[in-house]
């Protein structure tokens, strides 16, 4: 049967291998962390629609990362990939604090499921190159009208029109901290979860082995007091 | 390569750390096939198929392959109790479970202790087994909506019978319940089903993890989050063609009914009372329709009528069956199908009811009972003339003599979807039937109400038709419009004969001897044409669909003009479009070219064809009725298709 085979696989060679979900709200910067991991260079991206699935070998761990896209219609068809998950890569646009709550609700929603109960949970507060900042943002009416156009690269300076071709205002913002992230995210309310936030730049590529690492020593370990 | 580990990686996660605890279904399952059973614990194999249904996600997998695991198991009994959960799962939790036993995985493991040939005295398990897979052969993979995901069930059938295993008979009965049942779904209901259905299918894909299963399970995302709308079914559509089945049901009871005369006795499961508790679960569905149809008033008030008028009939055969005739008449008296009684009445010939049972098209030129009647009474050579016959004047004569193409009823008859004739005035509108129960209504729609065309509702509307006067089309869209018929609607030719029949026309006159042996009654409003102004019917439906109209040019009024439409209802792209069209002799053919060859997927009306008919050598002469053949050929993707049939007779004024 084949799950024997896979248990008595693991016995002998020890779990190298690991299945990790990326997910989070549209234009967080999921399949260009995906890309940078896997080519190593910044590419450009248009809204997923569906899915991307890549295989990364970082020390001698083969991560399957599944990136799935963000969109509003997309979100219920998360559920699909749970099955089998051993840790969540949840990605955060830092500069968008206009959504954070959004995203808080969606990973809770995510977490709470019966089949991610024993996943570990890392947090991606990406974007964090968004310094003196303005972060364009549509307005909240309309945001629900994204998709389709060429998504905006976090590198470009902000413009008057976003990458979902409407009028952008301007909020003076800058990339939220780490702990603010986590304040945001309520993640000190999580009770048997292991969880790590990682601030990151998916076009430079800072943050992002960073957290491959912790994932790799955290896997299969007995559930460990929560660090950040 | 990565697909590969990909798909190790997406293994059920116990596997991976060493002892896990079982899950609630695991432990269910357990002590379902735990030795200590000394039969099925049906409670609780019951409660594990709810469980996986409340559960959904891997929950169909899971069971699956802890199920297989058990009946793999050396002790027989709890292979046996094992194969009773697996039984029930199957029957209980629907397509997510049948896509888990229609994997290569659990077909293999299934049949893992089959030695190689079959022995002299298979086990009882191995009989079980052998039944269970005869069992979903001869069900699901014929009959479920998505068989084509089933394909690895008949593979391992097949390979069985190669390896000479014997399979042991099946109670058709006992398997029935895994077919899917045709009790009337609304719209939400199909949609929820399919959402199911999806749901079920991008898990197992996600899952499986090979590269073109990721390929398929990213397109399915695009079809479920509502980015690909191509294959999009309109449920709505596919609602108004089942309440048209309903509706030719209830006629169909009726009819029967009529037929009924004081002597006869009704039995248990006879032709009346399935077809009454068809109707009467039908009922409730009707009624929820309503509810979620509540912004569509014109719907409700259709599916109401509906209603009412499958309440009645069946009332009547409650009546009946009691062997009150007399009450069940004075229902009937309100039943809006009034003028078939009378004619049905005489139609003595309980097997020539029953044919209409089968096929639905041939009422619509056998129509009201009197088709059947002129059928069974065995005027062979004077059958196409009897009801057509009334509406026509000196051209009948030339029906006899068909010439090349011989139309009738018993050619006509067999072709799906075909036209059906109906009467019209240029001034009324759909909404004018809705609240009056009795009259037909004369619209444009009438000509789409039989149910194998119900869905494809909307008349066509080609360019080159500008010339021709028509009125406002105003809910063509509306797959419920369909349903304005005449009550019991799909029986578009009832307002025609009748109309014949009860209106003096100078027409009459040549077919009157027909005329003597049926008295029709009639239901139509006093200004009732003789003839239509103009027709309209779908010639064919499918995958390239037809839609026709005919009506008087300006230019050439002793023509009949016809324009075709020709609409595409799949996703692949039509090319090299086709269409011959014949009439009989005596007339003649003008045609203009075809505006196209091609077609999109799911365009329509993308191709029009104009043509003009004309008595053969003589254009004084008014072309009144006409009777057509039609051939079409297209490629649909790379396959060439080729279909022809007939447009029954119509005539216009």
């Amino acid at each position: 049967m084949g799950g024997q085979l896979s248990k008595m696989m693991g016995k002998i060679f020890g779990s190298k291998e690991m299945r990790l979900l990326m997910l989070g709200l549209d234009a967080a910067g999921k399949t260009t962390i995906l890309y940078k991991l896997k080519l190593g260079q910044d590419v450009t991206t248009i809204p997923t629609v569906g899915f991307n699935v890549e295989t990364v070998t970082y020390k001698n761990v083969k991560f399957n990362v599944w990136d799935v896209g963000g969109q509003d219609k997309i979100r219920p068809l998360w559920r699909h990939y749970f099955s089998g998950t051993q840790g969540l890569i949840f990605v955060i646009d830092s500069a968008d604090r206009a959504r954070i709550d959004e995203a808080k609700q969606e990973l809770h929603r995510i977490i709470n499921d019966r089949e991610m109960k024993d996943s570990l949970l890392l947090v991606f507060a990406n974007k964090q190159d968004i310094k003196e900042g303005r972060s364009p943002r549509p307005f909240p009416l309309t945001w629900s009208n994204s998709k389709g156009l060429p998504r905006r690269s976090p590198t470009q300076p902000s413009a008057v029109w976003g990458r979902h071709g409407m009028m952008l205002t301007m909020i003076p913002t800058t990339a939220m901290k780490p702990q603010e992230v986590t304040d945001a995210l309520e993640l000190n309310k999580l009770k048997d979860k292991v969880w790590y936030v990682v601030p990151s730049c998916a076009t430079t590529g800072e943050g992002l082995l960073e957290g491959l690492a912790w994932l790799s020593n955290n896997v299969k370990a007995p559930p460990a007091p929560a660090k950040k | 390569m990565e697909a590969a580990s990909a798909r190790a990686a997406a293994r059920d996660r116990w596997n991976e750390m060493g002892f896990p605890r079982p899950s609630q279904l695991q432990r269910f399952i357990q002590s379902a096939c735990s030795p200590e059973n000394y039969e099925p614990n049906l409670a609780l194999n019951l409660e594990i198929a709810d469980l996986i249904n409340s559960k959904k996600g891997s929950a169909p997998r899971e069971a699956a392959v802890a199920i297989v695991g058990y009946i793999n198991h050396r002790n027989t009994n709890v292979a046996l109790l094992a194969l009773n959960l697996l039984d029930i799962c199957v029957k209980n939790c629907g397509y997510p479970f049948h896509l888990q036993i229609a994997t290569k995985e659990f077909l293999n493991e299934l049949v893992r202790r089959f030695p190689e040939r079959p022995p002299i005295r298979p086990t009882r398990v191995q009989t079980k087994i052998l039944e269970a897979i005869e069992e979903w052969r001869s069900t699901i993979c014929e009959t479920s909506r998505y068989k084509e995901d089933l394909g690895f069930i008949r593979d391992m059938h097949r390979l069985l019978s190669y390896k000479g295993y014997a399979f042991p008979e099946v109670r058709r009965d006992d398997a029935a319940v895994l077919n899917p049942s045709d009790n009337l779904k609304s719209a939400d209901e199909m949609e929820e089903e399919e959402r199911e259905a999806q749901s079920a299918k991008l898990q197992e894909l996600i899952r499986r993890g090979n590269p073109e299963d990721l390929q398929e399970a990213n397109r399915l995302m695009k079809v479920m989050a509502g980015f690909d709308t191509r294959s999009k079914t309109d449920y709505r559509a596919k609602a108004a063609e089942d309440v048209g089945k309903i509706q030719a049901k209830a006629r169909l009871l009726e009819e029967n009914l009529a037929a009924f005369k004081p002597g006869d006795k009704m039995t248990e499961g006879d032709v009346f009372e399935e077809l009454a508790s068809a109707l009467s679960s039908a009922q409730p569905k009707i009624q929820k329709m309503c509810e979620e149809e509540s912004d569509d008033h014109e719907a409700v008030a259709k599916l109401l009528e509906i209603n009412d008028s499958i309440h009645r009939t069946v009332e009547r055969w409650k009546l009946l069956k009691k062997g009150d005739i007399e009450g069940a008449n004075a229902i009937a008296q309100g039943a809006p199908i009034q003028s078939l009684q009378s004619s049905g009445g005489q139609a003595s010939s309980s097997a020539a009811n029953e044919l209409s049972l089968i096929d639905f098209d041939a009422d619509a030129s056998g129509t009201n009972g009197s088709g059947n009647n002129g059928e069974s009474s065995s005027q062979a050579a004077g059958v196409e003339n009897d009801l057509l016959g009334l509406s026509l004047d000196g051209s009948s004569s030339t029906f006899g003599q068909g010439g090349g193409i011989s139309l009738g009823f018993g050619a006509n008859s067999n072709i799906p979807g075909q036209p059906l004739l109906s009467s019209m005035t240029q001034n009324s509108n759909a909404t004018g039937a809705v609240n009056a129960p009795t009259p037909p209504s004369y619209t444009q729609f009438s000509g789409f109400t039989s149910p194998p065309s119900g869905s494809q509702s909307s008349t066509p509307q080609p360019q080159g038709l500008s010339a021709f006067s028509q009125p406002p089309q105003k809910s063509a869209a509306d797959p419920f419009a369909a349903l304005t018929s005449p009550m019991f609607g799909s029986k578009p030719a009832t307002p025609q004969p009748s109309a014949m029949a009860a209106t003096p026309a100078p027409a009459a006159p040549a077919a009157a001897n027909e005329d003597d042996e049926w008295s029709f009654s009639s239901a139509l409003p006093p200004e009732a044409p003789s003839l239509p102004k103009d027709h309209a019917a779908v010639v064919k439906t499918g995958e390239v669909q037809i839609d026709m109209k005919a009506a008087r040019s300006v230019q050439s009024p002793n023509a009949l003009a016809l324009s075709f439409a020709f609409s595409s209802n799949t996703a692949q792209p039509v090319s090299e479009l086709h269409f011959q069209l014949a009439v009989t002799k005596g007339y003649e053919l003008q045609l203009q070219p075809q505006t196209g060859r091609n077609l999109q997927p799911n365009q329509k009306y993308g191709v029009t064809q104009n043509m003009q008919v004309w008595h053969a050598g003589d254009k004084s002469k008014k072309v009144e009725t006409i009777k057509l053949r039609w051939r079409v050929s297209y490629k649909l993707g790379s396959e060439t298709k080729n279909e022809m049939g007939d447009v029954a007779e119509f005539g216009i004024a």
